[in-house]
């Protein structure tokens, strides 16, 4: 989470060191753990719910935040409320979308200035989702959730890292904010990746960001590493694989795209279907 | 819903009506604030949605504590821990004197709230005697997160029906658009200065023209060399020159070390205004008790 107040959206951060300091790190880092799922929710708690189906629901609520232009942060925040809640409460898969909705109605409202319709919500889910059941199930998640909506997620990490980096990396700095935050959401719709602790995920996709930033063997990226490694406290092991997990998703992300495209020529159906229609026929 | 029992309405928070109210299961007193959901269509409203989100990641023996969330037919009843009085109400029954000893205490503690909140990313965004609160032992505890944010918010958003003038700080009132933890000081400031005169408001300014005159009166109109960019906030209106007052005039009651503090929490400059840590490690504090001794 960040402090800035800001009257336009595209105003450059503003760093105010008393919130860059370490007390802030450390808070962030003592606090993620209260925020993780459960990570067997797919086999010890839900029945009908299957991890592919949590990837579509996932994609269409990024479809949804980028369609409505909503805060970077809502999707992270709302991906977050989604695997808690259903770490507690086994549901049917009619009942996804709509709890998807209901995460994104919750999220929003905390980071949005303007936050989206309870109306806008339920059109986009085609109105298979009604108004009353957002506004009933909205109470069921905050009840379920015990009302702690201020769950920590990989973006508050993102700036604490990218703000200690900016002395090794003045050039890049724009450039890798906006690399990682497009993996931290791919990461989101990934149940596997959403399951380590947020600060290695920022870390993990700083550092993939990174390689596709800064050209090849420069030796930056030896010293960002060990860096990113010494703020998350993150054994350099578990910090490597995390980045890697996130390579593969990106190359499986970028290879479906490309299946999807020849998919539309053949009429092939692809394992894992992002868009809304065909969640749609899964769901309902 | 059931197990609560209104006894007393104890006052007006930013947004919903405050009651004390006694808890039939447990004996216990509590405040009980009443948020009434009037857009039925978009479900809990998302400023008391904030507030709730934002106590319950704070708990500090300074910041009030917030028990439960109860949601009824068209209304939320948030319960917190009871507090005796604001502070406002204490300063008007302490009839213009204030021990300076309470002064170093309440300054004290309110910092410390606002440390906490700060190092959780947390902006309280409205400090104002209103909205602090003090217990029957003399404990100060920091209520009405309305207002409070660390979310994307504009300023403008809320500025216009914000309770009072009196706590903001210049770069606010100039309408600098980004701002961070100085604001918060600025207002402790204003509050330390507000006790240790015995409850008399520092800047009690009409409108924002007044606001800021009153400000410049006191503290001495900005210039690029002692706040640097201020001109581009200034270039609209024309503002008297002044030179600052001497300290002492303001701030008669404190001492030596008073002062400096005073001094150093009111920097006009919010990049050079001190922070809350900072604030608790000087001097003026040495030997400071906690509550009533």
């Amino acid at each position: 989470m960040d402090l800035l107040c800001s009257e336009g959206f595209e105003k450059q951060a503003y760093k105010d060191p008393v919130l860059q300091k370490e007390r802030v790190l450390q808070n962030l880092l003592k606090l993620e753990e209260n925020y993780l799922p459960n990570r067997d929710y797919f086999t010890n708690v839900q029945r009908e719910i299957k991890p592919f189906m949590r990837c579509m629901v996932t994609n269409w609520m990024l479809d949804v935040c980028h369609g409505e232009n909503c805060n970077d942060k809502v999707f992270p925040l709302a991906v977050n409320y989604l695997d808690r809640f259903l770490s507690m409460v086994s549901i049917r898969k009619i009942r996804l979308q709509l709890v998807g909705s209901v995460c994104l109605f919750l999220a929003s409202k905390l980071k949005d200035r303007i936050p989206l319709t309870a109306e806008k919500l339920c059109s986009w889910t085609d109105y298979s989702v009604t108004c009353q059941e957002l506004l009933d199930w909205e109470l069921l998640l905050l009840e379920k959730l015990k009302w702690d909506l201020g769950s920590v997620t990989p973006l508050d990490f993102l700036d604490q890292i990218l703000y200690r980096l900016s002395f090794e990396l003045k050039d890049y700095v724009h450039m890798l904010k906006k690399h990682a935050y497009t993996l931290i959401a791919l990461c989101c719709t990934d149940f596997q990746l959403c399951t380590n602790p947020p600060s290695m995920i920022a870390g993990g996709c700083i550092l993939c960001a990174l390689a596709g930033v800064l050209p090849q063997n420069d030796n930056s990226i030896a010293i960002v590493n060990r860096i990113v490694q010494k703020i998350t406290s993150i054994e350099p092991d578990y910090l490597i694989c995390c980045k890697e997990q996130v390579e593969d998703l990106l190359s499986k992300t970028n290879s479906s795209h490309k299946i999807d495209q020849i998919d539309g020529a053949n009429g092939y159906m692809s394992e894992t279907p992002t868009d809304l229609d065909d969640m749609q026929h899964l769901v309902t | 819903m059931e197990s609560y029992e209104k006894l007393v309405k104890i006052g007006e928070g930013t947004y919903g009506t405050v009651y004390k109210a006694v808890n039939h299961d447990t004996g216990e007193i509590v405040a009980l604030k009443k948020v009434r959901i009037d857009d039925e269509n978009e479900g809990i409203p998302s400023f008391a949605l904030r507030e709730i989100c934002l106590l319950k990641e704070l708990k500090h023996k300074n910041i009030v504590m917030l028990y439960d969330v109860i949601h009824g037919n068209k209304e939320l009843m948030i319960v917190f821990e009871y507090c005796d009085q604001d502070l406002k109400r204490y300063c008007d029954a302490c009839q213009g004197k204030i021990d300076p000893s309470i002064v170093q205490s309440f300054t004290n503690q309110l910092l410390q709230g606002l440390a906490y909140c700060h190092s959780h990313h947390i902006l309280h965004r409205d400090i104002t005697p209103q909205n602090i609160l003090v217990t029957g032992n003399g404990d100060i505890k920091l209520a009405d997160f309305g207002l409070a944010r660390n979310f994307g918010i504009p300023v403008k958003s809320f500025s216009a029906e914000v309770v009072t003038l009196w706590y903001r700080s210049p770069d606010v009132l100039l309408g600098a658009t980004l701002y961070d933890t100085s604001i918060d000081i600025w207002s402790t400031g204003c509050i330390f200065a507000e006790l240790s005169n015995g409850g008399q408001p520092l800047l009690p300014g009409k409108d924002v023209a007044d606001q800021l005159k009153i400000i410049f009166k006191i503290f001495g109109t900005p210039n690029e060399q002692i706040w640097p960019g201020v001109s581009q906030l200034m270039k609209d209106k024309d503002y008297p020159s002044y030179n600052a007052m001497s300290i002492l005039h303001v701030v008669p009651n404190l001492n030596q070390l008073g002062c400096d503090l005073f001094q150093l929490m009111m920097v006009l400059d919010p990049s050079k205004r001190c922070t809350a840590e900072q604030a608790l490690q000087h001097a003026y504090f040495k030997g400071v008790s906690e509550g009533y001794t």
